[in-house]
């Protein structure tokens, strides 16, 4: 071994070594934070039918779920507007009436709808659960709880991520419903009224392996985000300023995350 | 096995500071006080104690579980029984102040909701924060009104020992008197006891037990009067901070 190794000096061997291991060691301790989490937050233990984390529950689904409905509602006639109008006019130009309504099950149904409802929930729950979060480790709030001996990953993380499971499903269901809805009526509106027997014809072209591809997403992808947000949110120290550098962190690795799900989906589907 | 029920401590020394002098001590029921000079000390210790912090040396026992030996399942369970008030009494911000008292104990499920609810009415009315206050946030709260929610909050939780920093730091005259006599009669009631770190000389004189935490050795007393009768300097030091209207003998 070198002078300058064993001194601690620069190896570009165990900067490779660190840097491919470090995201399976990120990797492999959030899967495990995650099961953690969903045994204590689904395991049928008589506290969690208590007050206290069931109001949590239901705050997480009012907040990422009932509250995020307008947003995603402007979101989805967006989507109709600039993505499904144009997929429609162009697929008129270039196939029949069937290839487009697969493309729009397909692209917008299957593929759009869940990521861009995914972009709404890590940007807008994502990053709040993990200042929640981070706050309360920072104010020692969670630390001051445990040594009362209530569990708070049964608490506060369990509930937060079936609210964020559960969210995402919902929200993806609604958000593909107003993109399609939306596409269809602005292009009945310029192209004329027949254009609605798309609406009659897109739910008969889902299949039930569609349907439970969908579902699995994302049940997966409320799952990424809501564990990687309280995953960063617990990590905040003792320093104010850990609280924005895990918040970024629950951000970015939370759509890095919902990235890989999705490729992962589309790979399993060829 | 150790022969003191709630809890032992053998030759504990903190991970952080190894050459700190070796505290022994045996809890089985009543107040137990540690004094210092520096606070700071007294917290080192009492979180040594309670099993907050890492012990470096020596052991520690808690209700015959020894500190660090532990998997997350077991510590939580033991901390049911053994409670723990960090020194600034932090509140869950996103609770009211009435939700913040009674999760604990409603968590561990074994009381009855209307009477804890009225208990805490109580012992909150008892040591003078208005009964209004209790659908608020904490951060509506003034500081003393929150650490006093947050003993409040422990007493209520239903543990066998608690673990107390400075309970009595900032609170006013009245709040403080009335908190001291809380605290004597919780940890008299039932096989409960209380291991406070805080320079009072109030409660200092009616401890069954005070540990003084000096920089060369932990000297333990049984009583007042035994503390007051010790010729050690450092203890006679601090005997002098505590009370500077004593009399010197």
């Amino acid at each position: 071994m070198s002078e300058s190794l064993a001194q601690g000096g620069f190896s570009p061997l165990g900067w490779l070594g660190r840097a491919t291991l470090r995201p399976l060691i990120y990797l492999i301790d959030l899967t495990l934070f995650t099961l953690q989490a969903l045994a204590h937050g689904i395991r049928p233990d008589r506290r969690l039918s208590r007050r206290a984390p069931y109001s949590t529950l239901v705050s997480q689904l009012l907040f990422t779920g009932i509250d995020a409905l307008p947003l995603i509602g402007v979101f989805g006639i967006a989507t109709g507007l600039v993505i499904t109008l144009p997929l429609m006019e162009m697929a008129h130009l270039f196939s029949d009436q069937g290839e487009v309504v697969t493309l729009l099950v397909n692209l917008v149904a299957l593929q759009l709808g869940s990521l861009l409802t995914a972009f709404v929930l890590v940007s807008r729950s994502g990053s709040a659960i993990a200042v929640d979060l981070g706050g309360m480790r920072l104010r020692r709030e969670l630390l001051a709880l445990e040594l009362l001996g209530v569990d708070i990953i049964a608490l506060l993380v369990g509930p937060r991520l079936l609210g964020a499971v559960l969210a995402q499903l919902a929200l993806a269901v609604y958000f593909t419903l107003i993109a399609i809805v939306a596409g269809v009526g602005f292009s009945a509106l310029l192209y004329g009224l027949d254009e609605l027997r798309y609406l009659y014809q897109i739910p008969l072209a889902f299949n039930p392996w569609d349907l439970l591809v969908f579902l699995l997403k994302n049940l997966l992808f409320g799952l990424a985000i809501g564990a990687t947000a309280c995953f960063h949110g617990l990590r905040v120290g003792r320093s104010p300023t850990e609280l924005p550098q895990q918040t970024q962190q629950a951000i970015v690795r939370g759509l890095l995350l919902v990235f890989l799900v999705d490729g992962a989906f589309v790979l399993l589907g060829h | 096995m150790y022969a003191c029920d709630l809890l032992a401590a053998h030759a504990v020394t903190p991970e952080r500071h190894p050459e700190w002098p070796p505290l022994d001590l045996c809890v089985d029921a009543g107040m137990t006080l540690l004094l210092a000079s520096d606070r700071h000390r007294a917290h080192r210790y009492l979180r040594l104690l309670g099993g907050v912090d890492p012990v470096g040396q020596g052991h520690v026992a808690l209700l015959g579980e020894q500190n660090g030996q532990l998997d997350r399942e077991a510590w939580l369970a033991l901390r049911r029984q053994v409670g723990y008030l960090l020194d600034e009494g932090p509140l869950l911000s996103v609770l009211s102040v009435e939700d913040n008292l009674l999760l604990p104990a409603l968590y561990h499920g074994e009381v009855e909701p209307l009477a804890l609810r009225a208990e805490a009415h109580r012992l909150l009315e008892r040591l003078g924060v208005d009964s209004d206050h209790l659908r608020l946030l904490p951060a509506f709260l003034a500081p003393d009104q929150r650490r006093v929610v947050a003993l409040v909050r422990c007493l209520l939780a239903g543990q066998r020992l608690l673990l107390l920093e400075s309970p009595l730091a900032g609170i006013d005259l009245l709040r403080a008197r009335h908190t001291r006599e809380l605290l004597h009669e919780w940890c008299h009631t039932g096989q409960r006891a209380l291991v406070v770190a805080d320079n009072d000389l109030q409660l200092a004189r009616r401890a069954d037990t005070l540990v003084v935490l000096g920089s060369g050795a932990c000297h333990t007393f049984h009583g007042w009067d035994a503390l007051c009768a010790s010729p050690t300097p450092e203890v006679r030091q601090l005997l002098t901070l505590l009370d500077p209207d004593r009399p010197e003998e």
